[in-house]
């Protein structure tokens, strides 16, 4: 029996909310979105070696890249291909990309997740991250030892041909699946076992975004997975979309099965970087945007340091 | 976040995540906007769970701002008013006879009368059972004024028309 008007208070803020629980899956799609995330900034495995490239081969030639239709076309004559428009804009995106310059040594993302502010800065070098925020009860800055592979890291570790990459990609995307996989056994024991219902495409879709993303992916491996993309079914294309900033863009959009929804991207058509991401998922949404990408060879200071 | 991480994180969401749901509930009146809140909240936990000490008082300082800055945002768009009411009022005085999904329009209600700090206060002083040196460094204000504060909200919370004649009528102040 309450005693006086505090415990009586007391009382009625958990007498009502004593029926209220979190989703089940709630921390599972928390753990997912940060696989997603940490993908960007993670060590890369170990290159792929020459078994796992034979592997990754035989697998791409066995059936998971689209087989070419045997020509019906005589010797001698050209067969006409016809290009959907999403083709001819991811084609161009991946022109574009190409012709990005890899100069400068440091790159600048800067993130506005209300209410906190982010700058990240990596080294295209070393793979170090210089992590600066503001706001939202962050430690306002982080520095990473080698928190990113480096640009000649994912060189070697991305392959520039169409099929192996769409191979790697795949089993890059397993091999993702598989921690899920644990995870949920080990979060939720006497739960369904966790199935990833997503297509071959689908997988191909959310690692090539991801490796799109990676600041530190070099121009070449970037306008391969533009080139991959435009090859890839169920992916949709809209070229003069905007993103929630007002910044015109060309919008990505993959939608793969109810666990992971459907993911929206929005790229920057002349600089082929990535403006806006965002996910829709059951139970999950989620957005990233970012204010802006830059390069420099000097590295910058702490932006937030006199605020 | 690594394997042991992973493991930890998945315990502290376990334990504390029904907790943090019905804190950001009493504090947003919304179900929608409190499960939001809960999960941006510990979406930013575990980007930086291997560098968080007490993630307990990291999620009451970073659920407390999202949601007074979500509620003075929203404060500046125009109001939104629900087409029809989901619940009735019910008479919190028949309590013992009151299921939580009963007793809750009447007890939000009241919270709604509250400023978001007022509210945010009360909520992690009554319903949190945090001292108010805990609430004062969430809130990033003194400890004065976190007294003062919770004592002006129990006053008002005390003439609310949900909650009258609830509270006992020799605890009010003199006026």
């Amino acid at each position: 029996m309450p005693t006086t008007d505090e415990d009586l208070l007391r009382d009625l803020l958990r007498g009502s909310t004593n029926d209220l629980a979190l989703r089940p899956g709630g921390a599972h799609a928390i753990v997912t979105r940060q696989r997603r995330r940490q993908v960007r900034r993670r060590f890369a495995a170990v290159g792929v070696t020459g078994v796992a490239a034979a592997v990754a081969l035989t697998v791409a030639e066995s059936g998971a890249a689209p087989q070419a239709k045997p020509s019906l076309a005589g010797p001698g004559q050209a067969r006409a291909v016809h290009l959907t428009t999403g083709q001819v804009v991811l084609d161009g995106l991946a022109v574009r990309a190409a012709a990005q310059p890899d100069g400068k040594r440091y790159v600048v993302f800067t993130e506005d997740r209300a209410p906190t502010k982010q700058t990240s800065v990596y080294d295209r070098l070393t793979g170090n991250m210089w992590v600066y925020q503001q706001g939202g009860g962050a430690p306002p800055v982080a520095v990473v030892k080698h928190g990113s592979p480096t640009s000649a890291e994912l060189a070697a570790k991305l392959p520039a041909n169409q099929a192996a990459l769409r191979a790697f990609l795949i089993k890059d995307a397993n091999a993702d699946d598989a921690k899920a996989a644990a995870f949920a056994r080990r979060s939720r024991p006497h739960a369904a076992p966790y199935v990833d219902t997503r297509t071959s495409n689908g997988k191909v879709f959310d690692q090539a975004i991801d490796y799109l993303y990676m600041p530190l992916v070099p121009s070449a491996q970037r306008s391969a997975m533009f080139k991959l993309l435009a090859a890839t079914p169920g992916v949709q294309v809209r070229p003069h979309a905007r993103d929630s900033l007002g910044r015109p863009a060309i919008m990505l959009r993959n939608s793969d099965g109810p666990v992971y929804g459907t993911t929206t991207v929005f790229e920057d058509p002349a600089t082929t970087r990535p403006l806006e991401e965002d996910f829709a998922g059951v139970s999950f949404t989620g957005k990233d945007v970012f204010k802006s990408i830059t390069f420099t060879n000097t590295r910058p200071a702490d932006p937030y340091r006199h605020n | 976040m690594n394997k042991k991480q992973g493991r930890a994180f998945e315990a502290f969401v376990e334990s504390e995540g029904n907790n943090l749901l019905r804190l950001a509930v009493l504090m947003t009146s919304n179900y929608q906007l409190a499960e939001d809140a809960v999960q941006r909240t510990l979406e930013r936990l575990a980007a930086r769970w291997d560098r968080v000490e007490h993630p307990k008082a990291f999620c009451r300082k970073v659920l407390t701002n999202l949601v007074i800055d979500d509620a003075r945002a929203a404060a500046r768009r125009p109001r939104e008013e629900p087409l029809s009411p989901t619940h009735e009022n019910p008479d919190p005085l028949a309590q013992d006879g009151l299921s939580s999904v009963e007793l809750r329009p009447a007890v939000l209600s009241a919270l709604d009368s509250l400023t978001p700090h007022q509210r945010a206060i009360v909520v992690l002083r009554y319903f949190g059972d945090h001292s108010d040196a805990e609430v004062s460094q969430a809130l990033g204000v003194a400890v004065g004024t976190v007294k003062s504060t919770a004592s002006r909200a129990l006053a008002q919370l005390r003439t609310h028309p949900s909650l009258a004649g609830l509270f006992c009528p020799a605890d009010y102040p003199a006026r």
